[in-house]
């Protein structure tokens, strides 16, 4: 049987911006959700006054931020610090908090490099290219990198990053780092698929043999080429460039130009969003 | 009582149809309540519901100064100031129209003017005002003629002449009048009763007042004392009220022989005032709520969520009941988990049975669990029609509002005999 959470507190005037998470929060159940979502990305690094003011002051809860304040200065550490946002709201119930509390422990038991690398992933996921690109690079030159496996993904992941830039070389270039580390048949298969898209068809072929790609290999690789082209013409994207072309098909001209300008202009906010470094 | 509540002021103004009244209460002016008089130092209370324009100029009388204006053929009259503010008429005074509502807004402003003797309008605290009978027209017009007082309207209230004599009554501590009192009151050449009883058996005690019209035109004694001995016969009553200027008037000397038989009898002019005033007194808290008026302008029944309240289960109060259906309105902002049905509960007085309304969350917008908000709003349209909207709000920059509204209706008043039907029973006994 569901539940329904009364709203607690008050609506900020002035919105809190949590870096961590790329997004604004203004209520106290948007913080709780934006807690639960990024469960893996969460570090110390959220225990401060900032969070503990902006509760006090625009959301009008002055007992959970004196709570907050007195787990940061006894360093009772982020899971008591995350219990008692939620617990407050009562946006988890019982069993679901002691499932965030374990999983709160494993994270803070992970490595500083894994942490990093949850973060750098989620700008991924969010379609935040360049700041992921900007992420992965940070923590290649800066951590100590022990661990073949994370460092390989790493690597695949910063591959897949440029892919979705459209910089095919620099992708194909950390799928090829990426296979060396972790040995990861499906970084190798990116590899060859980044050359596909940025090497002209006589100096893809030549690639392929110098590598002495085995037959079935390749083979599957077209296959999986021939299948992804086969997705974008029934992707959401396709269907309404369809739709767009049907006016000019049956001759409304103005309307087929309106439309596609409109779909140029999302494109292009969809692109300088990926894009942003800010 | 504390210091600091004994020095609240707050007034009560009955508005009738041909006059009106002011009762108020402040401490600087003594302990008893002030019937606010129409000249200083002077013993008439009642104000007539009368304005008068001056010939050619823009300036205008009100009260008795009006009457007086308009026999001496120096201003124009304007009556039927309440029933014509009621059905939204106009007036056509030398060429010029007015709206009635308005004339009748600044007639009250201006007999507000009688109580600045005594305290600062900006001092009032609260004001209640009594009228006969409320209605949707009634409702519409007392919010318009208030807006001209320097009050603000979270203390300003609104109730009947049942519960202005309900109130009244209750705070008469010396007489016995939990053992029955009627009120008997001549208007507009006719006689009518209002019957109040008390149910001992909560905590607070109910008053409930029922009332009759007698087919009495005119002042004829004999049938007076027939329809008083018909009403003792079906009412018990220690005390017995008579208001209403017919009734100041000796042509009754029989039927008053008959009300003075071991009761206690008392004329007056000003009981819807005074009890408006004391509900004033109520809403400040200065005064203890050992009873509770319920009548049919209030909800007998309350209204809530189950619902998880800064992490606590609980029933989350929506609307309680004895609030007027027209002030009783409730909104709240909540995030549903798992939930794509909301289920209102409303209760019966006595607490033990319930009822739900449901509206369906149809086409909720696809979202993850607990990253929704929703306004949910209840409130009254009319005496016996409530309305439930919720509202979809989004979830700040995480999921844009859609603000797509559910709504479902429901009867009040079928609501409440489901619910309350043993309090119907307690009413005819």
């Amino acid at each position: 049987m569901g539940r329904m959470l009364i709203c607690c507190g008050k609506k900020a005037e002035t919105p809190l911006y949590m870096k961590e998470f790329q997004i604004s929060v203004s209520t106290i159940e948007e913080i709780c959700y934006c807690l639960k979502k990024n469960l893996h990305m969460l570090d110390k690094s959220i225990m401060k006054e900032q969070i503990c003011s902006f509760i006090e002051q625009q959301l009008g809860m002055e007992t959970l931020a004196k709570q907050l304040r007195a787990v940061i200065e006894k360093q009772e550490g982020l899971s008591a610090f995350v219990r008692c946002i939620m617990k407050s709201v009562g946006y988890l119930s019982e069993e679901e908090l002691l499932y965030l509390e374990a999983e709160l422990k494993e994270v803070e038991g992970k490595s500083n490099v894994v942490r990093r690398k949850a973060k750098a992933d989620f700008l991924l996921e969010h379609k935040k290219y360049a700041k992921a690109a900007v992420e992965y690079n940070n923590i290649l030159r800066e951590e100590i990198l022990e661990d073949d496996k994370i460092t390989g993904d790493i690597y695949h992941n910063l591959g897949t990053t440029y892919s979705r830039m459209f910089f095919f070389d620099k992708a194909a270039k950390y799928y090829n780092m990426a296979y060396e580390k972790n040995k990861d048949e499906e970084s190798y298969a990116c590899y060859l698929l980044a050359l596909h898209m940025y090497l002209p068809k006589e100096d893809y072929v030549k690639a392929v043999t110098e590598e002495m790609v085995p037959e079935e290999t390749a083979l599957a690789l077209e296959q999986r080429l021939g299948q992804a082209l086969l997705d974008e013409k029934e992707s959401s994207k396709r269907n309404r460039m369809n739709e767009v072309t049907k006016y000019r098909q049956l001759g409304y001209v103005q309307e087929y130009y309106w439309a596609l300008e409109k779909v140029f202009d999302e494109y292009k906010q969809e692109y300088r969003r990926s894009m942003s470094e800010g | 009582m504390e210091k600091e509540e004994i020095r609240k002021v707050y007034a009560g103004y009955d508005l009738g149809e041909e006059y009106c009244q002011i009762s108020l209460f402040s401490p600087e002016n003594g302990p008893e309540p002030i019937s606010v008089p129409t000249l200083l130092g002077g013993e008439k209370i009642r104000i007539p519901m009368v304005l008068a324009k001056k010939k050619k100029i823009e300036q205008w009388y009100y009260g008795e100064e009006a009457i007086k204006q308009i026999e001496q053929e120096e201003a124009l009259p304007v009556t039927n100031l309440f029933e014509g503010s009621k059905k939204q008429e106009t007036i056509e005074l030398e060429g010029k129209r007015y709206q009635m509502v308005l004339l009748l807004q600044m007639y009250v402003r201006k007999t507000f003017a009688l109580v600045l003797s005594y305290v600062p309008l900006d001092r009032i605290e609260m004001c209640t005002f009594a009228v006969e009978n409320i209605d949707k027209e009634t409702i519409q017009m007392w919010k318009t003629i208030t807006e001209g007082l320097p009050i603000t309207k979270a203390a300003l209230r609104l109730i009947s002449y049942k519960e202005g004599f309900a109130y009244y009554t209750a705070f008469q501590e010396e007489l016995p009048w939990e053992h029955g009192t009627i009120l008997l009151e001549y208007s507009q050449e006719k006689v009518k009763a209002k019957m109040l009883t008390v149910d001992k058996g909560t905590v607070p005690k109910l008053l409930f007042v029922e009332e009759k019209e007698s087919d009495i035109v005119g002042k004829e004694d004999t049938l007076f004392f027939n329809y008083a001995k018909q009403l003792f016969l079906q009412h018990r009553a220690a005390v017995v009220y008579l208001i209403g200027e017919g009734l100041s008037e000796g042509w009754y000397p029989e039927t008053l022989k008959l009300l003075c038989q071991g009761r206690r009898v008392f004329r007056g002019q000003n009981l819807y005032g005074l009890g408006a005033l004391q509900f004033s007194g109520l809403q400040l808290g200065v005064k203890q709520q050992e009873y509770l008026y319920l009548g049919d302008d209030q909800l007998h029944v309350n209204f809530f969520l189950k619902a998880v309240y800064h992490g606590e289960e609980m029933d989350y109060e929506l609307i309680s009941a004895e609030l007027h259906w027209y002030e009783a309105e409730s909104s709240i902002e909540f995030v549903p988990d798992g939930e794509r049905e909301v289920a209102v509960f409303a209760r019966s007085l006595d607490g033990k049975c319930e009822e739900v309304i449901r509206v369906a969350l149809k086409d909720f917008p696809d979202r993850e669990e607990k990253a929704s908000r929703l306004q949910l709003r209840l409130y009254f349209t009319e005496k016996h029609k409530g309305v439930i909207e919720v509202e979809d709000l989004g979830f700040g920059q995480f999921y844009e509002a859609t603000h797509k509204v559910w709504k479902e209706e429901f009867d009040l008043q079928l609501l409440e005999q489901k619910l309350n039907g043993n309090i119907r029973h307690i009413k005819e006994r």
